[in-house]
């Protein structure tokens, strides 16, 4: 018997075992096997790693009470999603357009309530006078806000592209040039200041 | 005569409860078996078996007759659920060794019995030694069942290299037991 021969039985002795191996090469292995005793031992040994592996393989019981646990669960789980929203026109509520002209009512109401509030404990002036302007100064405040949050949006995508492009030497070049950027432009939307008193004398 | 399973599923979209519990009393057994191949362990079996049963009534609109039969989806949903939470536990799984089990005292008894432990505690050491990538498919196909299909896509391997792996593994523990002279 050559090690050529016992090195092709090793490679196909596990799928012999496994009863995966065609026919006529399965007869060959087999014939090898008869003349050769290593190759025997191994095949052997295969045979009884296979059943002691196989032995601790947990055979799954179902039961009456499993199989009612898992269906109620499931079934209720879904029920109280769905009971999330019980004036669904599934269950019975009024149809979607009237539900949400309902809301968008509620908001209006609500919001005129809250700008009344605020009109009553502001400035002197008129009633329209006073609720335009606190209005408009709402709305000023809203949008200088919003331009910050878009600053720190813009400032994470920089740092987050470079360091996706793998440049992590330039994350903090980058965040110096936004930071100057974010400067210059406070800077610019600042009003001029007050003229002060040079104390420097020319040519000192 | 009992429903078919898309007489059921119709009458579980209707709000029958009965109908689901029927439904899920036959495919239970086939889903916790593919869960227990996936887990090895019952209760975590269980817990795959019910989210997979959630899923499946949520989704129950959703199945369309003209691309499989009911239980071929059932099957698909389970599947999914049970690799995705294999995935999951995937670092604690090979952390953790599965326990071969004892050899039957009943039949055995004397040299006999003592060799056969002696092989099982020889496959352990030899399970403990394998490295992981080699490891995983026989505690996956050999000890807990699953299909080789099954266990190719949960360890995101062709089914090729899946065989490959599974059977250096056996061989290797072979080898050990062989080196021994321990025979069956």
């Amino acid at each position: 018997v050559s090690p050529r021969e016992c090195e092709a039985c090793e490679e196909r002795l596990p799928d012999l075992v496994d009863g995966t191996l065609g026919a006529v090469i399965a007869g060959e292995i087999r014939r090898h096997l008869d003349t050769c005793a290593a190759c025997l031992a191994l095949h052997d040994a295969l045979v009884l790693v296979s059943a002691e592996l196989r032995r601790g393989r947990p055979v799954p019981s179902v039961d009456g009470e499993l199989a009612a646990r898992v269906a109620a669960r499931s079934f209720h789980r879904r029920r109280r999603a769905a009971d999330l929203w019980p004036l669904s026109p599934e269950r019975g509520g009024p149809p979607w357009r009237i539900q949400v002209a309902s809301g968008v009512l509620s908001l209006a109401v609500t919001g005129a309530v809250f700008l009344f509030s605020s009109v009553a404990h502001g400035a002197a002036g008129s009633v329209p006078l006073r609720a335009l302007r606190s209005v408009n100064e709402s709305a000023t405040d809203f949008r200088s806000r919003t331009d910050s949050w878009m600053e720190d949006v813009r400032l994470v995508r920089v740092l987050v592209a470079t360091a996706f492009e793998g440049r992590l030497d330039r994350v903090q070049e980058q965040v110096e040039d936004y930071r100057r950027l974010l400067e210059r432009r406070r800077r610019a939307t600042q009003p001029p200041a007050s003229p002060e008193p040079n104390h420097r004398t020319p040519g000192a | 005569v009992s429903d078919t399973d898309e007489r059921l599923r119709d009458r579980c979209l209707a709000g029958d409860e009965e109908a689901w519990g029927e439904l899920v009393g036959r495919h239970l057994p086939r889903v916790m078996a593919l869960a227990q191949g996936f887990t090895g362990r019952r209760d975590a079996a269980e817990d795959v078996a019910q989210e997979a049963f959630t899923k499946l009534f949520r989704s129950l609109g959703a199945y369309d007759p003209a691309r499989g039969s009911f239980e071929a989806w059932i099957m698909t949903v389970a599947r999914n659920v049970a690799i995705d939470q294999y995935r999951r536990h995937r670092d604690e799984r090979l952390r953790e060794m599965p326990l071969l089990v004892e050899p039957p005292t009943g039949d055995d008894a004397g040299p006999a019995l003592v060799r056969r432990r002696e092989a099982r505690d020889l496959v352990r050491i030899g399970l403990q030694a394998l490295p992981p990538e080699l490891r995983e498919p026989v505690v996956l196909c050999d000890i807990q069942g699953s299909s080789y299909e099954d266990a190719a896509v949960a360890l995101s391997i062709p089914l090729g290299t899946l065989k490959s792996r599974l059977n250096r593994a056996r061989l290797e523990l072979a080898r050990r037991l062989r080196d021994r002279r321990i025979a069956p």
